[in-house]
């Protein structure tokens, strides 16, 4: 039988500093694995020096997805901290190989992560989104908490995410107002939303100024909004919360 | 080299003085550990107010910087003080050097090693007058002295 490869992991050196407590006192102090996904060199080095500082990590490396595979295959790490733009196709391509119910909790990290990715990366499952700004007692502290279950996010990406949660409330209230709306009301809204006057409208769509008012009443009622200008703005919310909506599936369907 | 810190006044040989004026904590870390013993690392955070006063105060052997914000502040004050700027540009992998008043061909990193090369070369070449880093080492062991720290 051929016997399997040999992987080499690195034994943190002796700490420079105490070790710390990584999850509650009565627990014995197991080594946590992690697994440095990062086609970079150089954080790869830096992330694994802050690591190494602390005896309770044991650190292996990956410089793209393949070699994601095969350490996490061989090591069986408890943590991977995936870059976000890992070879070849990306850190969430890369983690959707292990599938939602694989033990391994994934933390992403970039240097300017968006919002956008943040809420990607937490619809497929990551246990956190760190920026590459990180302290290195914040990394330490980070990864140690995901091991015990715990979900990451520094304080600023924290707040992005909260604003734009807060963002794609608004626009799928919208959206499902909208959808209420009748198709000849959208039509009418549409036109609205263009500048056109209730006569331009009636004009276009071949009924009378009375039935555009009629339709616009409805609409302002149904979208619960007091005037013309609001109706057209959550309007626009709502096609952009539907155009996300749409973009974020492309995204997944490609992942 | 004299340093503001006054290491001037020890005994012995000193180290040089790498100031690293980086967004990435993670990446001054990894300098202290490529340099250990050869240099002193001090790390301040990129983008803060009047950096030309503070390298002019600090008179750096060498700058690392990770910006290019800082990149355009900075080359002027290094070169009049003839101290080489090193330009890390985490997001591409490559790094490049201001010297003598201009840039220097951009390089890829291979590696962390390659920063490493790169820095230790720059300060220990022969046209700097300084000790070779092992001769250096060596003296300070045979004098029963651990490596002088600057603060």
């Amino acid at each position: 039988m051929t016997p399997p490869p040999t992987i080499y992991v690195r034994r943190p050196r002796s700490a420079k500093r105490p070790p710390q407590v990584l999850a509650d006192d009565s627990a014995p102090k197991a080594t946590i694995k992690v697994v440095i996904a990062d086609a970079d060199p150089v954080m790869r080095a830096a992330a694994r020096i802050a690591l190494d500082q602390q005896p309770a990590f044991s650190v292996s490396e990956a410089a793209d997805a393949d070699g994601l595979l095969q350490v996490a295959a061989v090591t069986r790490p408890d943590v991977a901290l995936v870059d976000i733009g890992l070879p070849p196709a990306g850190g969430l391509v890369a983690i959707s190989s292990f599938g939602v119910d694989h033990p391994l909790r994934v933390v992403l990290w970039d240097y300017s992560p968006d919002p956008a990715r943040i809420l990607a990366a937490l619809r497929a499952n990551v246990y956190g989104f760190l920026p590459k700004t990180i302290a290195p007692a914040a990394l330490v502290r980070a990864l140690s908490g995901v091991a015990a279950g715990e979900a990451c996010l520094s304080r600023e990406l924290t707040s992005d995410l909260i604003e734009e949660l807060a963002k794609l409330a608004r626009r799928e209230r919208s959206r499902r107002l909208a959808a209420a709306l009748s198709s000849r009301e959208r039509e009418v809204l549409e036109l609205v939303a263009r500048g056109f006057g209730n006569r331009e409208v009636a004009e276009k769509l071949f009924i009378s100024e009375y039935t555009v008012k009629r339709h616009v009443h409805n609409i302002l009622a149904k979208l619960g909004e007091p005037s013309r200008r609001a109706a057209v703005a959550a309007y626009r919310e709502a096609r952009s919360a539907q155009d996300a909506l749409d973009a974020l599936g492309s995204v997944e369907a490609a992942a | 080299m004299s340093h503001a810190n006054g290491s001037r006044s020890e005994p012995g040989p000193t180290r040089p003085l790498v100031l690293a004026l980086t967004s990435t904590p993670l990446l001054t870390d990894l300098l202290h550990d490529l340099l250990d013993e050869t240099v002193v690392v001090r790390h301040f955070p990129a983008g803060g107010a009047d950096l030309d006063g503070l390298v002019r105060h600090t008179r750096p052997d060498a700058l690392v910087i990770d910006s290019h914000e800082d990149a355009l502040e900075l080359s002027a004050v290094a070169y009049e003080l003839s101290v080489p700027l090193f330009q890390i540009l985490l997001q591409w992998h490559e790094v490049r050097v201001f010297r003598d008043g201009d840039w220097d061909p951009v390089l890829p990193i291979e590696s962390p090693t390659t920063i490493r090369n790169l820095l230790l070369g720059e300060l220990f070449h022969p046209s700097t007058g300084r000790p070779d880093p092992l001769s250096v080492l060596s003296a300070q062991r045979k004098n029963g002295m651990e490596p002088s720290r600057t603060t």
